[in-house]
């Protein structure tokens, strides 16, 4: 089935950490590419696989992200190969460890490139420039290359040697502020890491057309994506709007400057809620019938689009009242059944007991080396004429060393025990440096 | 060099956010991209921001933002005569894009075996808000809605309520899923000859977010447990938006960065305290840090702190509004934004590229008033006459 797929036969060198990089490398895997991930065994990504020395009692006392991140809560001995957020994000992948600070791992990676089409990577700019990802150093290797340097602010500029998070950027780049809070103070929202969504899919997809192009030319290239410009796409209309009007307008919060009302609603139980969204007065007469046509919804002020806007606390206020007694998945129906946008507010078991998940196989089993069988979800899209690769899942550190060595290298058995031997290969963390070189110094 | 989509045309049919914006992504790129619109317009026309808040189909920012680079013809292909000229237009496609809802396009005799039948290696790529089969199949989204099924329930303050992505991210985001989707159609369908219908349901882009839903979903699967908007800053170790003196600041301090930490605030002793066991997890740890963090949050600038912080590498950003993004130093001296005449509107300042690379993107034009290329592609390409076109627009089909 691979040979079907439009990737099968290219290889990509993965170099990608914590999540936006890993994601970019997971559709070329799913598309068919032979994706390698090259780790090393001495510096501990934590924000990518984990701390090495994690145990359940540590799980129980930290959040909820890391409640969550174990099968039944127990990290076990190596718990840097059984992470949810590494193993939904590396499926169909190999694992080798290749130490790139010793010449023995220059060695070893320069011999790679020469056989590799994709080379991708998302370390701050500094990083990956130490560890030798310059296109000057790689395309005098292999100029058909394509290599993707994902850098979160950029190649250039005050700032590209700058590291953080998702977060981080957002904050930097306006959105934050967007999405705070109107009623409340800015500190009160959360952290969103929505670049890390965005990049892989932009990464994925230059990727594909520098394929295309290198087919009909022969050449490779660098491809620079620059995280949080490429997320700054996602609020053209915002900027636009500032080069017309000059103007920063409020946190909208859960409204809309047409839709009216918009909004979220409180429903029965703990935490349950509605959201809803009145495109237009046809929406508005459907919701209104929907509910029963209750008198203060039939107030004529309320037609039209500028009525509701200017009574949108009130219509609020008198939503909260018919949603708050009833359950969020009969006022979906009920509200959807007369064509009017709604959605229950849903957490992953809400998910899990999704019908229409469940009716279109959204979450999927996959077998992973040291979890065992558990429900993945898929990639979004689907093709009437292929099927999306779906083998296995994420490898554990090393698991493919003597696939990459031996057979892709061509490293001798005895070569490849001497590297064993002095530490230059391995599937454990052999030395941990946590903060040091390499270690959560991720883009993102 | 040639651009990376230059050879490539689609057929653009999709309203809304995700459609449009995922064919200029391929339009940046090269691609020649025919924007179909009803007669009345795409909707985005009336969406708006305009300027000086006078609507004006030919100004609406939304549509400004969305279409740029792309051509733009007007056909209702409802009507038997428009969906014969859609279906001559189909046979020089490489990809076709629609966000009707399920069953429409076939309905208009438009349907994906029929356009095959003209094309083999066509890509159609369908969005919609929920997909095309399945109990949901006819029910309706936008931003709202799909941040609803897969985000929302964790996003805000545990003491309010849920709240949504800044403007129309969650859309746009469908958007960029929908171009990766159409790109890999068109490598199979070019160099494997295999033609594609592409099924995109927006609601599942956000159900298998990167932002914290897909590794969610398989933490679900491994604890039984759920999210929530618990708090994620219960450490020692400061993290969450902090004020300052003229504003807010994003704050994230993972254990291998508080050596970093500890440096910005000149408190070195810091890291003989944090080797302590539990430290990381100590309410008086906390207070300390909080006693040397919270002053020196008060004393200084956002730009002031983020200065200080990343000069030793540790992550402290400043909560910028869209007036510093647009002033910021780092994106203007990456030339970021690019400045364009608009013959309606007049300069008008754009985000640049979403990814580089040499002859990669350009800023060819910017979006096509209503029906700007019916002459250029029904007349010139198509080869129809004066009269032709002249009976098919006093039909309204154009």
């Amino acid at each position: 089935m691979n040979s079907a797929l439009p990737l099968s036969g290219i290889r990509v060198l993965d170099l990608t950490v914590v999540w936006a990089g890993p994601a970019a490398t997971q559709h070329l895997a799913d598309l068919g590419a032979e994706v390698i991930r090259i780790e090393s065994a001495h510096r501990v990504p934590s924000s990518t696989r984990a701390q090495p020395h994690v145990t359940a009692d540590m799980v129980k006392r930290m959040g909820m992200l890391s409640r969550m991140s174990y099968p039944g809560g127990e990290p076990q001995p190596q718990p840097y190969n059984r992470t949810s957020s590494f193993n939904v994000l590396n499926r169909n992948k190999l694992s080798a460890t290749m130490e790139l600070d010793t010449p023995e791992g220059k060695e070893g990676f320069r011999r790679l490139v020469e056989i590799s089409d994709i080379l991708v990577e998302n370390n701050a700019q500094r990083i990956g420039d130490r560890l030798g990802f310059s296109w000057k150093e790689l395309s005098a290797i292999n100029p058909k290359l394509i290599l993707c340097r994902m850098p979160p602010l950029g190649l250039t500029g005050p700032y590209a040697n700058y590291l953080g998070f998702g977060a981080h950027f957002e904050a930097l780049s306006g959105l934050t502020w967007l999405r705070a809070y109107p009623d409340a103070d800015p500190s009160r929202t959360s952290p969103t890491f929505h670049m890390d969504d965005v990049s892989p899919t932009v990464a994925a997809f230059m990727i594909l057309g520098a394929l295309h192009r290198r087919r009909r030319t022969g050449e490779g290239g660098l491809i620079e994506i620059p995280q949080a410009e490429t997320m700054l796409h996602q609020i053209g209309d915002v900027v636009l709007d500032y080069s017309m009007n000059n103007r920063t307008l409020p946190p909208p919060g859960n409204r809309h400057h047409l839709y009216a009302p918009q909004g979220c609603y409180r429903c029965q139980g703990d935490d349950q809620w509605v959201v809803l969204s009145v495109r237009d007065d046809g929406d508005w007469q459907r919701l209104v019938q929907a509910i029963g046509a209750p008198e203060w919804a039939r107030d004529p002020a309320y037609a039209t689009v500028n009525g509701r806007h200017a009574h949108h606390d009130q219509i609020d206020h008198h939503l909260n009242g018919w949603t708050h007694s009833r359950n969020k998945l009969e006022v979906f129906h009920l509200l959807q059944e007369h064509g009017v946008p709604a959605a229950p507010v849903q957490n992953e078991a809400d998910t899990f007991a999704d019908p229409q998940v469940n009716h279109r196989g959204l979450l999927r089993p996959l077998r992973q080396e040291s979890t065992g069988v558990y429900n993945h979800p898929r990639q979004a899209y689907l093709f009437s004429d292929m099927e999306l690769r779906w083998e296995r899942g994420a490898p554990t550190l090393g698991e493919d060393n003597t696939y990459v060595y031996k057979e892709l290298l061509g490293y001798s058995e005895q070569a490849y025990r001497d590297l064993e031997a002095r530490g230059l290969i391995g599937t454990n963390y052999a030395v941990e440096r946590p903060g040091g070189p390499g270690s959560a110094e991720a883009g993102d | 060099m040639d651009q990376l989509f230059d050879d490539v045309r689609i057929l653009d049919l999709s309203e809304g956010i995700p459609g449009p914006f995922a064919s200029r992504i391929f339009a940046d790129y090269g691609a020649d991209v025919i924007k179909v619109e009803a007669p009345a317009g795409d909707p985005a026309r009336r969406h708006g921001p305009f300027p000086g808040d006078r609507p004006d189909p030919e100004a609406s920012a939304l549509f400004l933002h969305l279409n740029r680079n792309k051509r733009g013809i007007t056909l209702d292909i409802t009507s038997a005569s428009g969906a014969e000229l859609l279906r001559k237009l189909v046979k020089s496609a490489d990809i076709v894009v629609e966000s009707f809802a399920p069953g429409h396009l076939a309905a208009c005799g438009l349907g994906f075996e029929r356009l095959r039948e003209i094309k083999p290696d066509l890509v159609l790529a369908s969005l919609t808000p929920f997909g095309q089969d399945g109990p949901y199949a006819g029910y309706q989204g936008n931003d709202i809605i799909y941040y609803a099924l897969g985000g929302m329930n964790m996003t805000g303050d545990a003491e309010l309520y849920p709240i949504k992505k800044a403007a129309s991210m969650v859309e746009h985001q469908v958007g960029n899923n929908l171009a990766l989707a159409m790109a890999a159609g068109f490598m199979a369908a070019r160099y494997q000859g295999r033609g594609q219908h592409i099924d995109l349901a927006a609601a599942e882009v956000q159900q298998t977010s990167v932002d914290r839903r897909a590794q969610l979903l398989l933490g679900h699967a491994y604890s039984g447990e759920s999210s929530s908007r618990e708090s994620l800053s219960a450490g020692a170790l400061p993290s969450g938006i902090f004020p300052c003196r003229d504003g807010y600041v994003q704050v994230m301090t993972t254990p291998a960065w508080a050596e970093r930490m500890a440096r910005t605030l000149n408190r070195p002793d810091f890291m003989k305290r944090l080797a302590e066991p539990g430290a990381l997890y100590s309410m008086e740890f906390k207070a300390e840090i909080d006693a040397v963090f919270q002053p020196w949050l008060a004393a200084h600038t956002r730009h002031e702190l983020f200065q200080q912080a990343l000069a030793n590498q540790w992550p402290v950003y400043p909560i910028n509004t869209i007036k510093d993004l647009m002033e910021d130093a780092h994106f203007r001296s990456r030339e970021f934004w690019i400045e364009q005449e608009h013959p309606v509107v007049g300069p008008l300042t754009y985000p640049g590229p979403l990814a580089r690379m040499e002859s990669g993107f350009a800023l060819r034009w910017p979006s096509p008033r209503l029906g700007e290329h019916n002459q250029a592609i029904y007349g010139t390409e198509l080869g129809l006459s004066g009269a032709e076109l002249s009976r098919l627009k006093a039909a309204g089909v154009i």
